[in-house]
């Protein structure tokens, strides 16, 4: 009997030790859970708070001008290789922890003649204008480029028609549109019938002295490609290719680098200013009938 | 071995066994769905409402499908080859056994005769409904009363307050009386028995028809519900035959129900997939073509005069590229009293004939039924005099070949036209000019474009061009507040404003306009803007309007430069002086009612719109708010 009762005794030892680890294991992964949830919460915070920076980096791009922009970067309009970097804000906070956004913008839309770079991709809205400029700076491109366009619509049953209006001239004086339209479907609306619109599409060859071809989309959106196929001649930028990166990082440091703790990053593209698609028409009536 | 088979243990062994045997028959049960589900259509309108097989209203379609065993999984359609379309439907397991009564008992293996009183006839049958293999209960009465085929001892088990549906095929002959079907509750009366209860009651067929489907939708409404038994019957004298029974927990019978409005030649494709995932094959089809548009876009008005000045051949275009034209119903009539009275004379050459109240035939080019486009030509008309301040008209009606009747506006001879050179015209609404117009390369409307001419033929007919900018979102871009330097015209470049109503007269042209070069200027006007004077600007300038009220122009101004966007309405003006815009005009609405003197209608136009390049420069120059932005990517 005496043994039995020392081994009861071991034995309740043997239960608190387990009981406690237990416990203390279950401490363990509640004090780890804890530290994990408020970690994970400050970078979910951070990443907000970087991404908020980001985007007022991108703002703080698209309320800038053409022209601000264009001169900022260096290089001519053929140029969609140089960057042009900057801060967003400016200045540094005073705060010890501060956010920043690291800004670079380049042009876009500089079509080569040769692969990959030859081509670029836009999406136009329905209704909507995709302009092609094709005269900046003093002097005009030369004469008669040829394009390559091919499109492609959202949904099958509705196809997308293109009308093309390009004003070219080389002066205001002697300002000309030329038109064309394409459909890819069976619209009843006459344009010239191109049987496959997203791969051969169709090929467009600009008048005298151009300088702006507008694309109106017509029935449906369209993702339209233009492909350059004027041999030694690269077109102008359409647009700005904004790439905007918040920063967190510690106010201390001089400037935006090796310490930071979050980064997020915006990708923007700004297409260069167009009039909307009233302006393809003389006369235009909202609501009313069109009688005489 | 035999310390198995034990008294203890046998009882044990002969449950587990039954319970391998029902299971495993479930199993069979389930894996014995190879027959796929039948598909059927109904269309509505049943059969064509137009003429020549073609329908003019949008075709509303219902596609029902059966499957007697492990039920419709999904109803899957195609329309003209293109992407597939599915409706998915749930629980649609059909609980019925011997749906099809293709058993033979006595007579029917599974179900009991309901007042089976000696006369009635109740029988297996090699009639069928389609797509129910070879058999189906039918019943013979020559008595009144109500017989039928009911499952109660075999009755579906199922659970307090399910809902379910059901559906039954049938067919009559000379019944007189109701063939439909009953559903009952089968439940747990308390007191150690079970009780019945009506749930619903079918449609009813009578007469002779051919097969139809019935359904019912029905919830098991009693808590101590312990299932469900159907009686399919006839409540009187006839012969009526039942197949294909279903009952499932499925909240909808298998069936989807869609519209198709778009015109043309279309081919439907259709077809079920059961739970098994047997396919419905061949794919079932169905044909038809759909015309609800009239004839339209009346065009290329035109006066021929034919041996003195008030004597004319008159054509007109109209088309459809639908179901084309049908060429012999094509008609016109006149008037020569300023629309009072309408008709033609015999003969048509001289008004001193009779007057005749209808219609007559105009010929016809080409005259094959079906063509797209034709063009009617009048013979020889005598409009009386020439005093074309009497207004003198004519109009024209004519079918397509799916019945709809398209009537022609009325044209006015001599009358009053408009020109748009350059650009385009559109309305959202639509363009119904009375005499022949002409829309630059590209005219559109949202509800029909008839008689305005385009340099190329192009039409944007029945298409709604989303809307613009009102002058408040214009301003909203552009929220300047800088006033018209001494309250004229600006021959700076700019954006200005005007916080009142603004009129445009010599007063308010400030010297050197017209030959201000290189000059883009915006001027929002918070009113009315008024021109009162003619006044031009430099082939290298412009100026936009942008006008929150109405724009008048008086009728003694004849030249203006500007393009104009305006929340109301362009009034062009009365009077007999012809003005031509220099620009474009974006407006709520229009009001174009100048007309020339005389005969000078017939040669030139009222008003021009002259589309002129140099509007797309200026407002780039200065409406550079609008540009595209495309966010690409977030890391």
């Amino acid at each position: 009997m005496m043994t039995s009762a020392s081994n009861q005794k071991g034995q309740t030892l043997i239960f608190v030790i387990l009981i406690m680890t237990i416990a203390l294991a279950i401490g363990i992964s509640i004090s780890n859970r804890t530290v994990s949830t408020v970690k994970r919460t400050t970078n979910v915070d951070s990443s907000s708070r970087t991404l908020a920076a980001a985007e007022a980096g991108i703002e703080s791009v698209l309320t800038r001008t053409v022209t601000d922009l264009n001169s900022s970067i260096s290089g001519s309009a053929t140029d969609c290789t140089s960057a042009y970097t900057t801060t967003y804000p400016a200045t540094s906070g005073s705060a010890d922890i501060t956010t920043k956004a690291s800004i670079s913008i380049k042009r876009y839309g500089c079509l080569t003649t040769s692969a990959p770079n030859n081509k670029y991709v836009y999406d136009v809205e329905q209704d909507n204008v995709l302009e092609l400029k094709f005269d900046h700076g003093a002097s005009l491109i030369p004469n008669n480029i040829n394009l390559n366009i091919t499109w492609k619509y959202p949904n099958a049953a509705t196809a997308s028609s293109l009308y093309l209006m390009e004003i070219s001239g080389s002066n205001m004086n002697n300002l000309e549109v030329f038109r064309k339209g394409y459909r890819a479907g069976s619209q009843a609306n006459n344009f010239e019938l191109v049987l496959n619109p997203s791969s051969t599409g169709f090929n467009y060859q600009t008048r005298t002295h151009p300088r702006v071809l507008r694309i109106l989309s017509l029935y449906s959106p369209s993702t339209v490609t233009v492909t350059n196929n004027t041999a030694g001649v690269t077109l102008p930028y359409q647009g700005f290719e904004i790439t905007s990166t918040g920063i967190l990082g510690d106010s201390t440091l001089t400037g935006l680098g090796s310490k930071d703790l979050v980064r997020r990053s915006v990708v923007v593209k700004r297409s260069l200013p167009y009039l909307p698609a009233i302006f393809n028409f003389a006369l235009y009536s909202q609501n009313g009938s069109l009688s005489k | 071995m035999q310390s198995l088979l034990t008294k203890k243990t046998f009882p044990k062994l002969l449950l587990v066994s039954l319970f391998a045997l029902l299971f495993t028959k479930a199993q069979v049960k389930a894996q014995l769905d190879t027959t796929a589900p039948t598909s059927s259509i109904t269309l509505n309108p049943t059969s064509p409402d137009g003429d020549n097989g073609w329908y003019v209203s949008p075709v509303d379609i219902t596609i029902t499908s059966d499957d007697l065993d492990s039920g419709v999984s999904s109803i899957n359609w195609s329309i003209d080859g293109g992407p597939t379309q599915s409706q998915v439907f749930n629980n649609t397991l059909n609980q019925v056994q011997n749906p099809s009564f293709e058993t033979a008992g006595a007579p029917l293996d599974l179900w009991e005769k309901t007042n089976d009183d000696g006369i009635a006839l109740f029988t297996q049958d090699p009639t069928f409904a389609p797509g129910f293999d070879s058999n189906s209960a039918k019943i013979e009465s020559t008595v009144t009363g109500w017989h039928a085929f009911n499952n109660q001892t075999n009755y579906i088990v199922t659970s307090p307050y399910q809902n379910m549906t059901s559906s039954i095929w049938v067919k009559t002959d000379t019944a007189i009386g109701n063939a439909n079907y009953k559903v009952y509750l089968i439940y747990d009366n308390g007191l150690g028995g079970t009780a019945t209860q009506l749930l619903a009651t079918s449609s009813s067929v009578t007469g002779s028809a051919d097969w139809q489907k019935l359904t019912l939708n029905f919830s098991t409404n009693n808590s101590a519900t312990l299932g469900v038994y159907l009686d399919l019957g006839l409540d009187g004298i006839g012969t009526v035959w039942y197949d294909g029974v279903s009952v499932s927990s499925s909240l909808t019978n298998p069936s989807t129900n869609f519209a198709i409005s778009q015109n043309g030649s279309h081919t439907l494709s259709y077809w079920a997939l059961d739970n098994a995932n047997n396919e419905e094959l061949p794919h079932k089809t169905s044909s038809f073509k759909i015309d609800t548009k009239a004839p339209s876009r009346w065009t290329n008005f035109t006066l021929t005069e034919a041996g003195n000045n008030h004597t004319f051949i008159v054509s007109i275009k109209v088309s459809d590229t639908t179901s084309g034209l049908d060429v012999s119903t094509a008609e016109f009539q006149y008037s020569v009293d300023q629309g009072v009275t309408w008709g033609y004379y015999t003969p048509l050459s001289s008004c001193s004939g009779s007057f005749n109240s209808g219609w007559t035939n105009p010929s016809v080019s080409p005259s094959s039924d079906g063509s797209t486009t034709v063009t009617l030509t009048t013979a020889a008309i005598d409009f009386c005099n020439s005093n074309w301040t009497a207004t003198k008209e004519i109009r024209f009606r004519i079918k397509d070949m799916a019945g709809n009747l398209s009537q022609s506006p009325d044209f006015t001879i001599n009358g009053a036209w408009v020109r748009v050179a350059g650009g385009g015209a559109y309305s959202n609404y639509n363009i119904a000019m009375l005499s022949a117009s002409e829309g630059g390369y590209l005219a559109g409307a949202k509800e029909g474009v008839s008689n305005i001419t385009t340099t190329n033929n192009w039409y944007l007919e029945d298409y709604e061009i989303l809307s613009f900018d009102n002058y408040s979102a214009w301003y909203s871009k552009y929220p300047t507040t800088t006033s018209l330097p001494s309250g004229k015209l600006p021959t700076v470049s700019g954006k200005y404003r005007v916080n009142s109503d603004f009129t445009i007269a010599s007063s308010t042209i400030p010297n050197g306009l017209s030959t201000t070069q290189n000059l883009s200027s915006v001027v929002f006007v918070n009113g009315d803007l008024n021109i009162n004077t003619n006044y031009s600007l430099h082939a290298t300038s412009g100026i936009i309007f942008i006008v929150s009220g109405d724009i008048s122009v008086s009728s003694s101004t004849s030249s203006i430069d500007g393009f104009f966007i305006t929340d109301g309405q362009f009034d062009g003006g009365t009077g007999t002086t012809a003005l031509t815009v220099t620009g474009g005009v974006q407006a709520d609405s229009f009001n174009l009612k100048r007309s020339l003197n005389g005969s000078q209608n017939s040669s030139n136009p009222a008003i021009t719109f002259n589309y002129v390049a140099k509007y797309l420069v200026v407002g780039k120059n200065q409406l550079t708010a609008n540009f595209g932005v495309k966010w690409l990517e977030v890391e």
